[in-house]
């Protein structure tokens, strides 16, 4: 008993995922059936049998744990993940490819474009197909009873649909993946040739094909056929409430629609020309960790893992990837979902997964965004698009000699003991030490911790700012990356992707937000202030509460609130009688919204600080006030002022580094739209960091920069409050 | 000013009680009455910065009762100084006069002026966190006189003053008022002040008027007990017993009776004898009453007996050559002039003549 346990043990496969719902359900019992199949066999070999375990883990820390679990040899011996992080975990040894014999069988088992995919560059197949998700058409039964058999369907549906205030058509206007269906239609391709290893990648995503299905979705907005600004947030809701005949999305969509079963439908995209729309696919694959310690048994449990496909189709409606699962008796037994999904694959193509493909999304982006939802003429935009793409995938600087830099480091820090050895003995340290060793052994725990919190990840970033990320590593570059912010070297002072510009925006919008926050927070604290306020502590607990819902709620509600098609304010707007405002496709607008929703998370901290200071003038010194005649203004500046002052001077030192560092709201309100203008120092650094590439140098750059300038803005704030508290509050001289 | 059945309650604390008070224009009035009495209270009603809750305030004829503190045009001294800590001497004084848009030049000619009298033009530049508390008092009176107007408001102005300082800013204060001609109503729990600077002197206790008076008449004819005890420096002697054939005879005590009242029906009565009116002699074995002196307290010019008369205690006073005269435990023999003694109604309290 003891030694089959054990053996059973041993022969447990481990298999990470991150699925959730009805797609780990569906793995969950494909897990069992595999387990008695592998039983099966087992026993007919006369071996023991081998088990697969599965853990689920967040898709967030997936990627994480994999990275850091595999090298010390406790990862696990499969795992699912996406396609297009394949070339990096290769190079990091995370993986085992499959042997030959099996790859070999696989890929004729597969549909065409899957094994391709999951291919590393020397040809080996580094992991089994396991299923894949592509964008399809959902129709709303009641608008459009069958599904549209090509995009003129949908033209024809256009003026019905304007009639009702909606589109025939919607998806992500503004994103290169949804637009991918009209771009892969007109024949367009990210790379213009097969792409050879180790040349830079000459980018076709702006060529004369691409070009023309930019021009084509741009005639279907002006047809009125799609929206021109939709976000994948609203789509669901637009759909729901008929005002999308149909959508192009991907599976996940079907979770979203809060409609019952019997009012939408599912098909594959529609044609187009003759031609049936096809869109970039994602392909999931089973890998075989490096750290599995029993290779052939993870690789016969995968085979008996992807063998028992049909409850996923059914039940998780993920996609089979093997050809047998689409011939005749059994293509006609998979959902619609399922079923249109292989179209996109077999129209389309798989996301390309070199790492140049990360460059590509956000130009493309922002030209759509340009010329689709500001309808700013196509050829300009893409001169800038070019411009941007050409920059962005300009190679990392040089690398550099970091000898001198280590032999200045190392003066400064000889230097900087040296200093601190003088200032300890003319401050007497070592006695103080003595004589004081209970207190500085009761903060010791604080300082350290302040120095791992604080110092470490100062100093990291302070040296990371001098390296760039280039092919998972890093190289020394000294102080390019600071040369070419300050410099301007990629984009032009004016430009909204330049570090000046992005300092510009940054430092109006802290003075704006912080001037707001001081002025709404003093009038309230003022209104509440007064004595005999009815429901005076009921207008101080709701006053306060903006403050207390965290903010990125808060910065996702006023998004929906500014949505252009379904946000309360342009329903407002539209019950005053006003056009709607398409409030993130203008600079001031964009800015605007969020203003409104930093004022709005920003107010109650400086009424409270406003309230506190008020409720310490004491009551004799209002008296005075009123008894000599002051009105409410006199009062306000004469006694109440020179109060609150003191204390909102380190108020507005924090709000402002607070504001200065906003990243919520810039991220979920405007996103940076238009084209990165309402993005500031801290929101850029990041898309640096992980949206442009990894260029983590780069985005250090920027920390250090912002760190500086913050540095520099506290010093003067507090040395002016030094100065004040010196002679107390500011005179008002008689 | 007048005030007219003036109250004032705090929850359930009844502060002031019907408050009935006519001042003439011009008049100097003083507010006597223990600590917690309700003084600042009617200066802060009549001022205008609390409400009464029933009655009405009246100021040159008009009713005042509800009007804001500057339609009432006074100028007042608060109890806590109220200065500003973030102003300089110079502005705190000006800071009235700056609200009502007086011109720069003539603010530091009225400035000067006051601190003039003050005794504050050394420190005309330094703010109230460098002052000391009698400095920080002038400063605050400073503030009120810096204006014109009829009626000037004090709460306990002279409180942290030294006693020499004290009774020059008495003297500078009666001066002022003399030559401004303003009604002033000035709140103090210090009967000296009360006497030296009062035309009349209203006691309050309890909340209610106790009694309306010149410092004399005060003095000499205190409408009750709690005046007759209130006024006087030690207190009046208060012997409780009767009059029995036109001689007062003290209930807790054996001896003789204490004075002759001739005249006085018989009955029960409270006697008050002020320390000052009890003669005192050296014990010569011939007079009626002898008493022990148990403690003699020495203040220069008098000293302040106390003494033991067979059992009831007796405050006297002797001055002049007599001053140093006895040491506790000497002997001595007392006079009561029945002629300046005063009478209470045991059960009021009240005076009867
Ligand atoms: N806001 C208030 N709420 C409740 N009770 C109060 C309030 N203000 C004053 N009182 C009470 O009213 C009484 C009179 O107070 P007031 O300040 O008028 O005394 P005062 O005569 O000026 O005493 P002092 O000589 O100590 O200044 C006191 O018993 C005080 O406790
Ligand atoms: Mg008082």
């Amino acid at each position: 008993m003891n030694g089959a346990l054990l053996a059973a043990v041993l022969a447990s496969v481990t298999l990470w995922h991150s699925y959730q719902g009805a797609e780990r359900a569906a793995l969950e019992a494909s897990i069992a059936q595999a387990n008695a199949q592998l039983a099966r066999e087992a026993q007919a070999r006369g071996e023991a049998p081998v088990r697969i375990e599965s853990l689920a883990i967040p898709f967030d820390a997936l990627h994480r744990k994999l990275e850091t679990a595999i090298p010390r040899g406790h990862g696990p011996d499969l795992f699912l993940a996406a396609h297009d992080r394949l070339g990096d975990w290769a190079r990091l040894g995370l993986l085992r490819p499959l042997p030959e014999a099996v790859a070999a069988r696989w890929r004729s088992r597969v549909l065409p474009g899957l094994a391709e995919a999951l291919t590393d560059g020397r040809g080996r197949l580094l992991a089994f197909p396991f299923t894949f998700k592509g964008l399809v058409l959902y129709r709303n039964r009641q608008l459009v009873r069958d599904a549209p058999p090509d995009m003129a369907a949908l033209e024809a549906l256009a003026p019905a649909m304007r009639a009702r205030g909606g589109w025939a058509l919607g998806y992500d206007t503004g994103s290169f993946f949804f637009h991918a269906p009209f771009f892969l239609a007109h024949g367009a391709r990210v790379f213009a040739e097969p792409p050879e290893r180790g040349d830079p990648p000459p980018f076709a995503v702006f060529d004369r094909r691409a070009r023309a299905s930019y021009a084509y979705v741009i005639g279907l907005a002006e047809r009125g056929v799609i929206p021109r600004e939709v976000s994948s947030a609203t789509l669901a809701r637009l759909f729901e409430a008929g005002r999308l005949a149909t959508v192009i999305s991907g599976p996940w969509f079907a979770g979203q629609i809060d409609l019952p079963a019997d009012r939408w439908a599912v098909s594959a995209l529609p044609r187009l020309r003759g031609r049936r729309l096809g869109s970039f696919v994602t392909v999931e694959g089973l890998f075989v960790a490096a750290s599995s310690r029993d290779v052939p048994a993870a690789v016969r449990a995968a085979q008996a893992l992807l063998d028992a496909w049909r409850v996923r189709a059914r039940r998780g409606l993920q996609p089979p990837v093997l050809r047998s699962a689409w011939r005749a008796p059994e293509r006609a037994a998979l959902p619609p979902l399922v079923a249109a999904q292989e179209r996109a694959l077999a129209h389309g193509r798989v996301t390309p997964n070199r790492p140049e493909m990360a460059l590509v999304w956000e130009p493309v982006g922002r030209l759509l965004k340009e010329t689709l939802w500001r309808g700013e003429p196509l050829e300009p935009a893409l001169a800038r698009a070019r411009t941007a793409l050409a920059i962005a995938s300009r190679p990392p600087p040089p690398a550099r000699d970091p000898a001198p830099w280590l032999v200045v480091a190392g003066v400064l820090l000889l230097g900087a003991c040296g200093w601190a050895l003088v200032r300890a003995r003319r401050l007497h340290l070592v006695d103080r030490v003595r004589r004081e060793r209970f207190p500085l052994l009761m903060s010791l725990p604080a300082a350290v911790a302040v120095a791992l919190l604080v110092g470490v990840p100062l100093l990291t970033g302070v040296v990371l700012s001098l390296f760039a990320h280039v092919d998972g590593g890093f190289r020394f570059v000294g102080w390019a990356n600071f040369v070419d912010l300050l410099g301007s070297r990629s984009y032009g002072p004016s430009d909204p992707l330049s570090f000046w510009f992005t300092l510009g925006v940054t430092v109006l919008w802290t003075a704006v937000n912080v001037a707001l926050h001081v002025t709404i927070g003093l009038v309230l604290a003022l209104a509440l202030a007064r004595t005999g306020l009815r429901f005076g502590r009921l207008w101080r607990v709701l006053l306060i509460l903006p403050w207390a819902v965290p903010n990125y709620i808060t910065a996702l509600v006023w998004r929906g609130l500014f949505d252009t098609q379904l946000g309360a304010i342009n329903a407002l707007l539209g019950l005053a009688g006003l056009e709607p405002v398409a409030w993130f496709q203008r600079f001031w607008t964009a800015f605007g919204a969020n203003v409104v929703t930093n004022t709005w998370l920003g107010f109650p901290f400086m009424m409270v600080v406003a309230l506190g200071a008020l409720q310490s003038v004491p009551r004799e010194l209002e008296e005075v006030a009123r008894l000599a005649g002051a009105n409410r203004w006199q009062r306000f500046r004469h006694v109440e002022w020179p109060f609150v002052r003191p204390a909102l001077v380190p108020a507005v030192l924090l709000g402002s580094v607070w504001t200065f560092n906003m990243f919520n709201v810039i991220y979920l309100v405007s996103g940076g739209e238009p084209g990165g203008a309402t993005e500031i120092l801290i929101s850029e650094a990041y898309k640096w960091a992980f949206e442009r590439r990894m260029r983590y140098g780069y985005a250090a750059a920027y920390a250090v920069l912002i760190f500086a300038i913050l540095l520099l803005y506290g010093r003067f704030v507090l040395g002016g409050r030094e100065r004040d508290a010196a002679v107390g509050p500011r005179e008002v001289r008689a | 000013m007048a005030l007219r059945a003036v109250s004032k309650r705090f929850g359930a604390t009844q502060v002031l009680d019907g408050i009935e008070l006519g001042i003439a224009p011009g008049e100097l009035i003083v507010l006597l009455g223990r600590s917690g009495c309700g003084k600042s209270t009617l200066l802060r009603i009549v001022a205008g910065l609390s409400e009464p809750t029933s009655g009405r305030v009246e100021i040159g004829g008009r009713d005042v009762t509800g009007l804001e503190p500057r339609e009432r045009d006074l100028a007042m001294v608060f109890q806590s100084y109220a200065l500003y800590p973030h102003l300089d001497v110079a502005s705190n004084i000006a800071f009235p006069l700056m609200i009502r848009g007086v011109a720069a030049s003539e603010r530091r000619a009225r400035v000067e002026e006051v601190a003039r009298l003050l005794g504050l033009e050394a420190l005309l530049d330094r703010r109230p966190a460098a002052l000391s508390g009698g400095q920080r008092q002038r400063v605050a009176i400073g503030r009120a006189l810096v204006r014109r107007p009829p009626l000037y408001l004090f709460d306990e102005p002279l409180s942290n003053l030294d006693a020499g300082l004290r009774s020059r800013m008495r003297a500078e204060l009666r001066a002022l008022h003399a030559r401004l001609g303003a009604t002033m109503l000035y709140v103090t729990h210090d009967q000296t002040e009360a006497m030296t600077l009062a035309d009349r002197i209203v006691v309050l206790e309890a909340g209610r008027v106790q009694q309306v008076a010149p410092p004399e008449e005060i003095y000499r004819a205190p409408a009750n007990r709690f005046v007759a005890e209130f006024v006087g420096q030690p207190p009046i002697n208060l012997i409780e017993g009767e009059v029995r054939g036109g001689r007062f005879v003290a209930r807790a005590h054996a001896a003789p009776p204490l004075c002759a009242l001739p005249g006085v029906p018989d009955g029960a009565c409270v006697l008050g004898v002020r320390p000052e009116h009890v003669r005192v002699e050296p014990d010569d074995g011939a007079g009626a009453l002898r008493a022990e002196v148990t403690l003699a307290e020495p203040i220069g010019d008098r000293t302040h007996l106390h003494l033991d008369l067979g059992g009831l205690a007796l405050r006297a006073t002797v001055g002049g050559r007599d001053a140093f005269r006895y040491r506790e435990g000497d002997r001595v023999a007392l006079g009561i002039d029945g002629a300046v003694c005063h009478r209470f109604d045991p059960r009021t309290g009240q005076r009867v003549s």
